[in-house]
């Protein structure tokens, strides 16, 4: 039996659309995680968390940016933890462009973002297409530096906001001077283990990380509680 | 956060300020905030341990855990009457995730969702992200803030797309009854809407009231989404884990919109809904006993403290949040007359401080001083910034004295005026100069008008100053300024020569002419030149309470019809729209007591981006920082309440026009948006907009 009436255009817009992520491969989940998350379970950490996350997980993330890609972010106000990175995508995707006209360019892996832009109804475009008028950058930390590099010298000169998806290496947009306007977000042990977990982050000058984090708020109060103690376990490990 | 920074805040975002100022007060206690202190049953903990222990895990499929999906289907039947299967169900990270791809999967821009107020504000960040427009409908405290069937449909349009039903209601605790969910089913069969029914606090009604479902209601299937989850029945928030059950077609359209959104739910956190779906209510009854123990003691506090409460507030309740049901003012963001607690929906806290004047300041640490109470944390700490003041009311009235409007009507003098319909004419030949310059010509001035009406689009029509209806004039010039000078919105008029003879309408406006709504049955038989008496009466109205509102134009009938309500000095009106004053223009220069003034609607995408464009004929509107007491024109503080009362036009400076109802200033007069606040809806002449 269908619904009595006809759903939004952006749903049957997204039909076709590539979802991002991966199907359910086994994978094996670091001791330390698991171990740090049931010892917040024996605690009795089943409620919301701070809606930005625990301080300490917001800590660590800010420790590593520092640390990994030079750039310094203020824990308390300028990073959010997310339901995995994809929720970091879609809050900077819904909060950074205006809604129905707004134009998107992703410079590498678009299929991360595409559902995104489809459900705020704006242009989607590749690097290789023109561009008039502002836009939002997307770029994930492998971008070639033929193709990264003359675009995010355009975002500097127009203004344009940079969504950037932080990989191994430690190039990070703030290199060529735009840190005050790049929202960076990221995945916390995906590669090791805690997709399921279903953790990520967004991190950006307070100014910008508030409507960022308010938009959050609303999508889903504040991240599963377990995961992040987890989440944090793994990176003190790792630091 | 400042006085002035919290007056430019909406909605959530003005709920989290005030939570961050309260965070500074010591001994605060959060009511806002729907998360039980109690803990997650044992063995739902102890379900999430085993998952936790496996060092190997898979992502789940974004839809959830096959195993889950059956569990809340197999629980649907008990919990909500549903008979679904599993692929109609949707787990979610939480129930805020699934409002939010319900939202999404079912509004586009422009289409309406009744929302019942007050209400928890993190729906309308949902609305609005989909573009959609809430259409508020009131619950009343009488009602123990049920909704009801009737205010529901005084608010359905073609436009209406879903309802938002939410039993219990946070933050008010109000249900719906099995008889109100039963008309409210037929409405949304009838009109073709979708009914959204949020049951996240269902498991919290106590006897002799029941939880009705109304997705169960024969017919209700296809029309009704229905939204829960784990958090607060089994003490579950910080897992994030809800659920939608929906018609597959539409939980396969949010499971696309989802894997935009966050991907699954994280695996421990449907590893524990899943013991919990599957396990016995034994966890959720020691829940509400302890739920009833404390809204006992709650209400016994409040009743100690002068509160009201409804008796059903014994029976029934939104549990876990523990907010006292009821309060003894029904416009009021406060409660307690004796000012000693207090709640407020952040929406009609935002209109107060909007309206707070620097003067009130001292009123506030007064208030303050005297103390006590639940909100006298915020008071304090925005006290001691030396900014002002959580809104407490100032007047000691009665509830009765809120209620009704008193006014001097008794004395006003009622006489006969008239005038006949007149024939179009052009002044200076027939083009006009648009704003881009070039040469139109467009009927709408004078004579009768067939195809507009009040109600109707103010703009959008192929026409200039379109007036509604009949427009009459006299032409013997004293004639022609009594008629205008005594004239009232609202005053009955009555053909009184041609075919139409004794036919009957209502003066809907003035504007070069006087404008009177006719019933289209009558159309055919009006003539150009037809007279029409009125029974002007209106001057000289005066509102009892609020001595400095001066009301221009306004008949008794339209007055008590306008749903305004008076508390603390002041006047609250409804309104559709606000204008801001920067818009208004021709007609400055005449005094407010004749004619009106057009917008200047020459800037299209202002038009566009304020919202204006959505203006119609008859709306009620707001305009602040506009002094209407003897012209109309620009100055801080002040008020006005005005009739549209013409459609746009194309000539540079003019636009839809305004006549002035109210002025006053921002102590007198309040407002707050109703989109149903039109002429012809208060007179009666259209039933929906």
């Amino acid at each position: 039996m269908p619904l009595a009436v006809p759903l939004a255009a952006r749903v049957e817009a997204l039909r076709g659309v590539p979802a991002a992520g991966r199907d359910g491969a086994d994978v094996e989940v670091p001791a330390a995680a698991r171990e740090a998350s049931l010892d917040a379970l024996a605690r009795g950490e089943t409620h919301y968390t701070d809606r930005p996350g625990i301080l300490p997980l917001r800590q660590q993330v800010a420790a590593l940016l520092a640390a990994r890609h030079g750039v310094e972010v203020d824990p308390r106000g300028g990073v959010v933890i997310t339901c995995g990175v994809t929720e970091a995508r879609f809050v900077a995707v819904q909060q950074l462009l205006p809604a129905g006209t707004g134009t998107l360019v992703a410079l590498t892996r678009g299929e991360r973002v595409a559902a995104a832009c489809v459900v705020r109804g704006v242009r989607f475009l590749g690097p290789e297409r023109a561009v008039d008028g502002p836009a939002v950058l997307y770029l994930t930390g492998d971008a070639p530096a033929t193709v990264r590099d003359p675009w995010l010298a355009r975002a500097g000169e127009q203004g344009w906001p940079v969504v950037f998806e932080v990989g191994e290496d430690g190039f990070h947009p703030a290199k060529a001077g735009l840190a005050e306007q790049t929202v960076t977000i990221g995945a916390l042990g995906l590669e090791q283990g805690l997709e399921a977990w279903r953790i990520g982050f967004l991190a950006a000058p307070s100014a910008t990380a508030g409507p960022l984090r308010d938009f959050k708020q609303a999508l889903t109060i504040c991240t599963t509680n377990l995961s992040q103690w987890g989440a944090l376990a793994l990176m003190e490990a790792n630091a | 956060v400042t006085l002035d920074e919290l007056r430019r805040l909406d909605g959530a975002k003005l709920r989290y300020a005030l939570m961050d100022l309260a965070k500074e007060v010591d001994g605060a206690i959060a009511l806002g905030r729907g998360d039980p202190d109690l803990d997650t049953p044992a063995h739902v903990v102890e379900a999430a341990r085993r998952a936790l222990a496996e060092p190997v895990q898979s992502l789940q499929p974004v839809p959830g855990m096959p195993a889950l999906r059956a569990a809340i289907a197999r629980r649907a039947l008990g919990d909500h009457g549903l008979e679904v299967d599993p692929e109609q169900v949707l787990v979610t990270t939480g129930g805020q995730e699934g409002l939010f791809l319900v939202i999404s999967a079912l509004l586009d821009p422009g289409d309406e969702i009744l929302v019942p107020d007050p209400r928890y504000t993190s729906y309308d960040q949902a609305i609005e992200h989909a573009g959609g427009v809430s259409v508020t409908v009131p619950t009343h405290p009488e009602d123990a803030f049920d909704l009801r069937a009737e205010a529901v449909a005084a608010r359905i349009t073609p436009k209406t797309k879903a309802l938002l039903l939410v039993t219990p209601s946070n933050p008010t605790g109000g249900i719906i009854t099995p008889g109100e969910a039963e008309k409210i089913a037929e409405l949304a069969k009838r009109h073709g809407f979708i009914v959204i029914s949020d049951e996240i606090y269902g498991k919290f009604v106590w006897p002799p009231h029941e939880h009705v479902s109304i997705g169960a209601l024969p017919g209700m299937a296809e029309h009704t989404i229905t939204l829960s989850g784990f958090s607060k029945a089994w003490a579950m928030t910080g897992w994030r884990v809800g659920y939608v059950i929906a018609p597959q077609d539409a939980i396969q359209g949010m499971a696309a919109l989802k894997a935009a959104t966050t991907g699954p739910v994280a695996n421990v956190s449907q590893a524990a809904a899943l013991a919990a779906a599957e396990g016995d209510d034994a966890c959720i009854d020691a829940f509400r006993e302890v739920y009833a123990e404390r809204r006992a003691l709650m209400a016994e506090g409040l009743s100690a403290m002068g509160c009201t409460t409804p008796t059903r507030a014994a029976a029934s309740s939104s549990g876990p949040t523990a907010r006292p049901r009821g309060c003894a003012r029904s416009s009021s963001p406060t409660c307690c007359s004796r000012r000693r607690a207090c709640w407020c929906s952040p929406d009609r806290l935002r209109r107060r401080l909007e309206r707070l004047p620097a003067h009130h300041h001292a009123a506030a640490d007064r208030g303050a001083a005297r103390g006590g109470g639940t909100h006298d944390a915020g008071r304090a700490a925005l006290r001691r910034r030396g900014q002002g003041t959580f809104v407490t009311p100032e007047a000691a009235s009665t509830r009765e004295d809120q209620r009704v409007i008193r006014t001097n009507e008794e004395q006003l003098v009622e006489i006969a005026v008239a005038g006949a319909i007149s024939a179009p004419a052009f002044a200076r030949g027939p083009f006009l100069p648009d704003n881009d310059g070039l040469a139109v010509v467009r009927p709408g001035m004078y004579g009768y008008v067939y195809n507009v009406r009040v109600g109707d689009p103010a703009f959008g029509w192929q026409g200039d100053h379109v007036e509604p209806g009949a427009s009459i004039d006299h032409p013997d010039s004293g004639v022609h300024h009594a008629l205008h000078y005594l004239t009232c919105m609202g005053n009955e008029a009555v053909v009184t020569s041609g075919l139409a003879a004794g036919a009957r309408g209502r003066v809907v406006g003035e504007h070069a002419r006087i404008l009177v709504d006719f019933d289209p049955e009558v159309h055919d038989r009006l003539c150009v030149g037809d007279t029409i008496q009125i029974r002007a009466k209106g001057r000289g109205l005066r509102l009892l309470d609020v001595p400095n509102v001066e009301l221009k134009k306004m008949s008794p009938e339209l007055l008590h019809a306008m749903h305004l309500s008076v508390e603390g000095g002041k006047v609250h009106v409804p309104v559709a729209l606000e204008l801001p004053v920067k818009v208004m223009a021709s007609g400055a220069e005449l005094n407010s007591e004749y004619v009106d003034q057009d917008l200047t609607s020459g800037d299209r995408a202002y038009m566009r981006e304020a919202g204006i464009d959505r203006l119609r004929i008859g709306d009620i509107v707001a305009i602040d920082d506009a002094d209407h007491y003897w012209g109309r024109g620009y100055r801080r503080g002040y008020r006005a309440i005005a009739l549209c009362i013409h459609g746009d036009s194309v000539m540079t400076g003019h636009g839809p026009g305004i006549l002035t109802l109210m002025a006053g200033t921002a102590d007198d007069i309040e407002w707050s948006i109703d989109p149903q606040a039109n002429i012809a809806r208060y007179l009666q002449i259209r039933e929906t907009l």
